[in-house]
């Protein structure tokens, strides 16, 4: 083999750059290997499969019989959206909420990050493990937390709000309020966020701080010219799994209101919590792997954008090939 | 923000001043950074706060009037029948006395004088009025909650599940983002694309075909769906890493390429020392994921509580003692849950600085 | 087609994986489940011998078992103390068919037992369905719990007769409220009537006698006028037991609704169609099966409740009542509520959260009359065996033993259909209580459970879970609306039962 293509590389030129672009191609694919395994083995059924259910009217409890529906369940989609159903509605709870909770965890992971971070705190183990502790709790316990935490009547921040004067809102059982609330919630998931972000500080090289003090620039020429450039990256891979993360939310509006309906007043009907109404409670598989679908393809154009527009703000200092 | 506020200005002026009058300038910097970060851990923790202290609370505590926020019971007088009644602060002609309610009513109120035993007549709105509360934590939620949860054995499954679970997604997920990171590969970034997409789809719909096919093998009511998936690269380890890796030069690989190591050096002896604060990060993730990985855990352990994990031994423990206690018991049950990952993670995020000291950049 | 091409989907990855296994010790195979909240005792020697989905035979200690697996969590069933009784109804059949198997195939039957928290429940059970690895007996559960199941249940009728077991002792009329569609698709285990809750010490402290206790006798007021015991006699009286924390009662000036410690009364776990039976027999569904209708009789009864809330502030409104002052949704039990409406039920619940720390003494008076009639709501209760079972008949053999244990039906709260009622509370609910509630037993005291044995007679001929045309969109789309009654403050009533009409019609025309 060696001596092969040493002979190739002596005597034929050409061949030979193509034979190592094949070999860096076939090394790459190795190096994928078990993703691709993988997405054989455990993914692509799945996903095929949701895909071919949403041409059927598959219903769990009569799983064997069920039958083609040509494109019906994408045109009853199609019709929910147009006419502010159950579909159009629960995508517009879930847009709003994302309009509102992506900035805020961004911003709050990116702050806290650097805070700890700063050469000049004491105790930085200690901070930085306060500020992840709340990813620990599991989301059944820190909801049950938070509904009492936010109680209109007893809950603790009404009666500090109140000690102040202050008007306090009756979060999860007031329609306007309820995500704002979830957003509050939010903040306690902000622990893996702020663990990337460190993790790209902590790439960041000293000499380009120095370079921007000799030029004479404050910490906020610091942070604009040399912190968010060099954890570009990072911070395009948090927006991306926090739009992709909203877009599949569910976990904590489903503990929150116990029939699943979206209370209070259906401000908390998001998207997945119809598409898993559809499927698990109304039977409707095929028409929830619909619902899938074209949230699949609604997150895959943000993806395209955001990919699109990185190009311009997000810097590889490794290159992008 | 703060921080820097607080030590720039002090920073230029003071460029020429003593050594002494530095340290204390530093000494001033760091007092303010620390107690911004505090305050604000304080309140971001401020839930936390309630559900530690309401643990540590007799679940009649929760329910009743004028308690207070720390921990305690109502003194409570036991009369010579054997009948109990609770101790109230009741203002009289010779000021606050401690007084035991025996029959409240709307106008006038029966009170017992724990002193002498006697009854006494008095006026006003009994509901005012404040029990006498004496500070008592205590243990009896954690005590139950030990005695009803397995704990050593919810501990165990747990610790298979995301033990095995992290080691196979750290390593795949290195490897494939590697792949991703460093190699020309035609086609590759529709290949990136599907990968993203696979994360994309919501579990809701995924979960019925990927429940038929594990069912098919055996392995539902056993551990394997939560462990042998994590061995084939989990889509956000390795969209993580692989923006890690894109973040590192070339230059150091490219030596070492010139020096004839194989690509598996390359990563292993390049670009693992270099990236050890994402791989702690996503070790930590997909632990701290598995640890509280939910919905996935119950589909496939119903009907063995012998493998539950901690999470769904903690929900099926909530859903039966939320009606109790006002939730006293979920919020210690959770608690206690977390005591080790916190531990873990503590001890974990210091890696976060050897990792920096490896990649010889220090801050 | 496309199935055959869904299937070789499923066998090229079951083969694929099979492939990625090998690699992978395999983790260790499980004994018949038991409870989540046990201590783990060590399992038996068990080796499946077949692993498919239903049908299992298992062989524990060398002897082959039929495995009948029950599965409960739709309905009650998942409190500690319900689960201890479960495992030990479970062990002892276990025993039982170890020393005489009565299986069909000759083999003794294993019980193995299945507790689903209630909130999870249901997609469980739909996955092991969709999957056809259902559980062989189903329950307890109830009609709306059923309802999201139709078509699963297997007729009953051809079981009972095979095992020789007789229905005749039924009420025929409780038989038909069972049946969907004439066919008996459950076992008749239990009824729940309903009942008012009082606490006694709370009418003592407001010095207000307590509610009647027999259908005819009447209530007398603080006047000393003496009045029937109707739905207006409960909003006059509540509004006397409500109170705040100046201690002024909802009746009087000055009373402030947004410091309220105390209220007058509560539905335990309201349910608009259960509301609205409260008031009168009826559904949202006309005779012909697919109008949508709101009877007056219910409308009445929802303004009644909205009222209660928010005009007369004797009921809690959603936040008050998730307060920890009203113990975060369990409002009977933190002692702050002077009478609620409950089912029989609630017994189970009264003994396992320990209210007996806020509440001392308690007993139960007969539901309330709208113009002139009672009606009082009941639950009924049946244990189910699924279709896909495929051990039927010894699924049936199993839970004919499961609902002849007394002491079980006793942690549901649940009086059996047959046999002497009173006896049966005296027997298993008092002595329940009787640990958690010494001051009612003291000097020979009991809670007087002819009331909710009497109330039987007043159930409603149409069920308050009847069946409606697209049953859990239907009730999901009412539910929206009823919740904001206690969420809302200045509702229009009369919008709100045009909504609901609106609503209702809408998904029972789209009904299959």
């Amino acid at each position: 083999m060696v001596i092969v293509e040493d002979n190739e590389s002596v005597h034929a030129p050409p061949p030979r750059r193509m034979s190592l672009a094949r070999r860096e191609t076939l090394m790459g694919l190795a190096f994928l290997s078990p993703w691709l395994i993988g997405l054989v083995v455990f993914t692509a059924l799945p996903i095929v499969a949701s895909l071919v259910l949403s041409f059927t009217d598959f219903n769990l409890l009569h799983p064997a019989d069920f039958r083609f529906i040509g494109l019906d369940n994408y045109t009853r989609m199609w019709n929910e959206l147009m006419n502010d159903g159950a579909a159009g509605k629960s995508l517009g709870v879930t847009a709003r909420f994302a309009l509102m909770s992506v900035p805020v965890t961004i911003v709050l992971a990116l702050g806290v990050a650097l805070l700890v971070n700063r050469k000049l705190l004491a105790g930085k183990p200690v901070f930085r493990t306060l500020f992840f502790m709340p990813v620990l709790i599991p989301l059944v316990a820190s909801t049950i937390v938070w509904q009492g935490f936010l109680n209109g009547s007893t809950g603790w921040l009404g009666q500090i709000l109140r000690s102040f004067g202050l008007p306090s809102p009756d979060w999860f059982n007031d329609p306007s309020w309820a995500l704002p609330g979830l957003v509050l919630l939010g903040t306690w998931g902000i622990g893996n966020m702020t663990l990337i972000f460190l993790a790209g500080l902590q790439g960041v090289p000293t000499e380009l701080y120095e370079a921007v003090k000799i030029d004479g620039g404050g910490p906020w020429a610091r942070f604009r010219h040399v912190t968010l450039p060099m954890i570009s990256p990072v911070l395009f891979y948090n927006i991306l799994i926090s739009i992709i993360g909203v877009s599949q939310y569910f976990t904590q509006a489903y503990v929150l209101d116990p029939g699943s309906n979206g209370n209070p007043g259906g401000s908390t009907y998001f998207y997945n919590l119809n598409l898993y109404k559809e499927g698990w409670s109304y039977n409707q598989m095929g028409f929830a792997s619909a619902l899938a679908w074209l949230m699949m393809l609604i997150v895959v154009v943000a993806a395209l954008v955001l990919f699109r527009t990185s190009a311009r703000w997000v810097f590889y200092a490794g290159g992008d090939r | 923000m703060t921080g820097n506020a607080l030590s720039l200005p002090l920073a230029r002026s003071g460029r020429r001043r003593s050594p002494r009058a530095r340290a204390i300038r530093l000494g001033i910097s760091r007092l303010g950074v620390t107690l911004f970060t505090a305050s604000m851990a304080m309140i971001f923790l401020l839930p936390l706060v309630y559900m530690l202290l309401t643990s540590f609370k007799d679940s009649t505590q929760m329910t009743a009037l004028n308690a207070p926020l720390w921990p305690a019971t109502q003194q409570i007088y036991t009369a010579a029948d054997g009948q109990t009644y609770t101790l109230y602060e009741v203002p009289t002609a010779s000021g606050v006395q401690g007084l035991a309610l025996e029959k409240p009513g709307r106008v006038t109120s029966t009170f017992i004088d724990p002193k002498t035993g006697q009854e006494v007549e008095w006026q006003g709105n009994w509901r005012g009025l404040s029990p006498v509360w004496s500070l008592t934590v205590s243990f009896d939620n954690f005590s139950t909650v030990l005695d009803v949860l397995n704990f050593p054995m919810l501990l165990r499954n747990t610790l298979v599940v995301s033990v095995l679970g992290t080691i196979g997604a750290v390593s795949s997920a290195v490897l494939v983002a590697f792949g991703f990171a460093r190699f020309r590969i035609p086609g590759k970034n529709g290949l990136f694309l599907v990968l993203i997409m696979t994360i994309m789809l919501p579990f809701q719909v995924t979960l019925i075909p990927q429940y038929i096919a594990f069912l098919q093998i055996g392995w539902v009511g056993t551990l394997l769906p939560l462990i042998v998936p994590t061995f084939f690269a989990n889509a956000y380890n390795v969209f993580l890493l692989r923006q890690y890796f894109l973040t590192l030069p070339r230059e150091l690989d490219e030596a070492a390429q010139m020096d004839g190591a194989s690509p598996l050096r390359i990563l292993w002896s390049v670009i693992i020392p270099q990236a050890w604060p994402a791989i702690i990060a996503v070790s930590l993730f997909h632990f701290f994921f598995s640890w509280n990985d939910f919905f996935v855990p119950l589909i496939y352990l119903s009907g063995h509580a012998d493998l539950f994990t901690m999470t769904v031994g903690l929900q099926a423990f909530s859903a039966t003692y939320a009606r109790a206690g006002s939730g006293t018991l979920t919020q210690t049950a959770a608690l206690l849950a977390m005591l080790l990952p916190v531990a873990i993670f503590f001890v974990a995020q210091r890696a976060f600085m050897r990792g920096v000291v490896i990649s010889g950049v220090e801050k | 087609m496309v199935r055959r091409g869904f299937t070789r989907f499923a066998a090229l990855a079951s083969v694929a994986a099979l492939a990625a296994s090998a690699c992978t010790g395999a983790a260790a195979t499980t004994a018949p489940s038991t409870g989540a909240a046990t201590p783990s005792a060590p399992p038996p020697q068990v080796t499946p011998a077949t692993t498919a989905g239903g049908g299992q035979i298992v062989s524990v200690n060398g002897v082959n078992h039929v495995v009948v697996q029950w599965y409960v969590g739709l309905g009650s069933g998942t409190n500690p103390s319900q689960i201890t009784v479960e495992q030990k109804v479970v062990s002892d059949f276990n025993a039982l068919q170890d020393k005489t198997p009565t299986g069909t195939k000759g083999m003794p039957i294993l019980l193995s037992l299945n507790i689903v928290q209630n909130t999870t429940a249901t997609d469980i059970l739909k996955t092991q369905l969709a999957a056809n690895n259902a559980p062989d007996i189903v329950g307890p559960v109830g009609v709306k719990g059923r309802a999201a199941f139709q078509g699963v249940w297997a007729d009953i009728t051809p079981l009972a007769k095979t095992a020789g077991f007789d229905f005749s002792a039924y009420d025929p009329n409780l038989l038909k409220q069972l049946s969907t569609n004439g066919v008996l698709d459950g076992f008749p285990y239990a009824v729940y009537p309903s009942m008012i809750f009082f606490n006694k010490d709370l009418f003592d402290e407001a010095k207000l006698p307590y509610p009647p206790q027999k259908v005819g006798d009447k209530y007398t007021m603080p006047d000393g006028t003496k009045v029937d015991w109707t739905w207006d006699t409960v909003r006059k009286l509540a509004m006397l037991l409500s109170v705040d924390n100046k201690g002024k009662d909802a009746t009087q000036a000055g009373f402030d609704p947004t410091n309220q410690v105390q209220f007058g009364f509560d539905f335990m776990w309201s349910e608009g169609r259960r509301m609205g039976s409260d008031f009168g027999n009826g559904g949202f569904v006309a005779a012909d099966g697919k109008t949508a209708q709101f009877p007056d009789a219910w409308k009445a009864a929802w303004t009644w409740y909205y009222n209660g809330i928010w005009t007369d502030h004797f009921i809690a409104n959603t936040t008050q009542e998730n307060s920890t002052l009203l113990a975060t949704g369990n409002p009977p039990s933190s002692g702050h509520v002077a009478m609620a409406q409950m089912f029989q039920w609630y017994d189970c619940c009264m003994a396992a959260t320990s209210p007996s720390k806020t509440i001392k003494k308690w007993d139960v008076a007969i539901q309330p009359s709208y113009n002139g009639t009672i009606s009082a709501p009941m639950d009924l209760d049946v244990f189910s065996i699924t279709k896909a079972s495929k051990d039927a008949q010894d699924a049936f053999t199993a839970l004919a033993y499961i609902a002849g244990r007394g002491d079980l039906s006793a942690t549901y709260g649940g009086i059996p259909l047959v046999g002497d009622q009173l006896t049966y509370y005296h027997k298993y609910i008092d002595a329940m209580l009787k640990p958690e509630f010494p001051e009612i037993y003291a000097n020979g005291g009991l809670i007087n459970w002819q009331v909710p044995i009497d109330m039987e007679k007043y159930a409603p001929a149409i069920h308050h879970e009847a069946a409606m045309p697209n049953y859990v969109k239907s009730m999901d789309d009412y539910s929206k609306i009823w919740t904001t009654l206690g969420t809302t403050k200045g509702l229009d009533m009369n919008k709100v039962f045009t909504d609901v009409t609106t609503a209702l019609q809408t998904d029972f025309s789209a009904a299959p």
